[in-house]
């Protein structure tokens, strides 16, 4: 059982592996993503269930994209049997029919081979594994567990892009979500921007904000948790975060290329946190696998729920504990609308 | 039995429960401005008369056929008589859509793209049930396209899985 500490929870093999429901709307997945020396990134996910309406949990899929250095995009999105596929439910490790994701703190290996496409890499953990304390319950109508086996990691191996397969060594990350119901506007949250293990020196930066929605009389929220080194020393849920300067896509859908993120818990955390899109790298239209009057009425009714992927560079100034964290660089982010 | 008659006396009593809603909630408003719980001055009589007319486009714009089409898919789901969703709401949709003396503003925009929706779908050759077909075929042969009894059918259409 995970061991409760000042600031949430140290965790176990038992706690990142399988957390099996019987809710029709449940669904579960292991994230991880890697940005390489060599310019090429990796995101995605093994999914268990499906995560966005309409809710389905006997799916079993891989969505997994890489980006080479120009960002140009291969996607892999592949079901398979449910047959094919399994999960532990006292560790780490997830099969979902030929690629494998498993391990345990600090050592993970993620294997894919899809085409053309496809990496085994070694994730090797810098920071201790954490469990927030409260689970996050504001993106859809069910609570969403959240564990965090790695924040930052150094990652190794190798990764095939177009048939070519090369040796790579980067950063980072991983973490694992379930609920029994799929995101979706049902929750309290207009929008929610996360930016998962920004390195800035011995510091490792795991941050999300957003609004709530109008019902709520769009509230801001965010949350910060900040590892020095290798252990979490704060966690602040005193924060918020806005959009700005918003651009509309090709489905006229909106969506901000600045945010800002702002943290207020004087002696713990405070400062802010300023984004500026460079690049949309990956845009998912979560109605897309609507009937076509479902579609009508989500878009008549509720919003055009949409997630983003973007490159952005960063402005970061905060203080941790009484110590100034600063610096500036390039990042990406997901950017989950809701509504 | 169902008859012309009897879904005009029902939309006739529907918009007397609308219109009085509608006075409730001015009067309503009108005592949350002089406790000043909300901050919008004194209310006057030609004040409260385009509240409750804004009131009444409201209900009938986004609250009718949305309410009408829920509990007649429940009934339906219910009683399995094909005719609750086919032809008496949707007939009933026409007589309350006959008694308002204009369009709410919001209903043209949220109805607007429902024929082509429907064509398109009709088109696709996709094998469907009775009801859906029928309903699909209501919101495709309109013209002039009536926006509530389309709402209803959509709203129904869609709670269907199309």
């Amino acid at each position: 059982m995970a061991r409760e500490t000042r600031w949430g929870y140290e965790i176990e093999p038992r706690d990142y592996a399988l957390h099996p429901s019987d809710a029709p709307g449940w669904w579960e997945w292991w994230y991880f993503d890697a940005d390489l020396e060599n310019g090429y990134t990796i995101a995605g996910t093994f999914h268990f269930g499906s995560p966005r309406p309409p809710a389905n949990p006997d799916v079993r899929f891989i969505e997994i994209a890489l980006y080479d250095p120009e960002d140009n995009k291969r996607m892999v999105r592949k079901r398979y049997p449910k047959e094919q596929c399994s999960a532990s439910e006292d560790t780490c490790k997830v099969v979902i029919g030929p690629n494998v994701f498993e391990g345990e703190i600090p050592r993970f290996r993620l294997f894919f081979q899809e085409g053309e496409q496809g990496c085994d890499l070694i994730y090797e953990s810098m920071v201790e594994g954490f469990m927030p304390r409260d689970p996050t319950s504001s993106v859809g109508s069910a609570v969403v567990g959240w564990v965090i086996p790695t924040a930052r990691a150094k990652v190794s191996g190798t990764i095939t892009w177009e048939g070519r397969t090369m040796e790579v060594k980067g950063d980072g990350y991983h973490d694992h979500n379930w609920s029994d119901a799929p995101m979706s506007g049902a929750g309290d949250s207009q929008d929610l921007l996360a930016l998962m293990g920004l390195p800035i020196g011995d510091w490792t930066l795991n941050f999300s904000g957003g609004r709530s929605q109008r019902k709520q009389g769009y509230k801001p929220y965010g949350v910060m948790y900040a590892y020095k080194k290798e252990k979490v020393v704060a966690v602040s849920e005193k924060g918020g975060g806005s959009g700005s300067d918003y651009a509309e896509n090709a489905l006229g859908i909106k969506y901000p290329q600045a945010y800002k993120l702002w943290w207020d818990e004087p002696g713990l955390v405070e400062g802010e946190i300023r984004l500026k899109l460079k690049q949309v790298i990956d845009f998912m239209d979560l109605h897309r696998r609507f009937k076509p009057f479902q579609r009508w009425f989500a878009e008549t009714y509720v919003g055009r729920p949409a997630y983003f992927r973007y490159r952005l560079d960063y402005d970061a100034d905060i203080t941790v504990l009484g110590e100034r964290v600063t610096g500036q660089g390039q990042s990406w982010c997901e950017y989950h609308k809701f509504v | 039995m169902v008859t012309d008659e009897l879904t005009g006396k029902m939309a006739e009593q529907l918009q007397v429960v609308v219109d009085r809603a509608g006075e409730v909630f001015v009067d309503l408003l009108e005592e949350g401005a002089r406790d000043s719980k909300i901050s919008i001055g004194s209310i006057s009589e030609p004040d409260k008369r385009y509240l409750e007319r804004l009131f009444s486009q409201v209900v009938y714009g986004q609250v009718v056929a949305e309410a009408a089409a829920i509990l007649s898919f429940l009934v339906h789901a219910e009683l399995h008589d094909d005719r609750v969703v086919t032809w008496t709401v949707p007939t009933f949709m026409d007589r309350c859509e006959g008694r308002l003396d204009e369009v709410p503003e919001s209903m043209p925009a949220k109805t607007g793209g429902l024929v082509e929706l429907a064509r398109g779908v009709l088109d696709s050759g996709v094998e469907r049930g009775e009801v859906a077909t029928c309903l699909l075929q209501d919101i495709a042969g309109m013209a002039p396209v009536r926006p509530m009894r389309a709402a209803f059918d959509a709203v129904v259409l869609s709670l269907l899985g199309e």
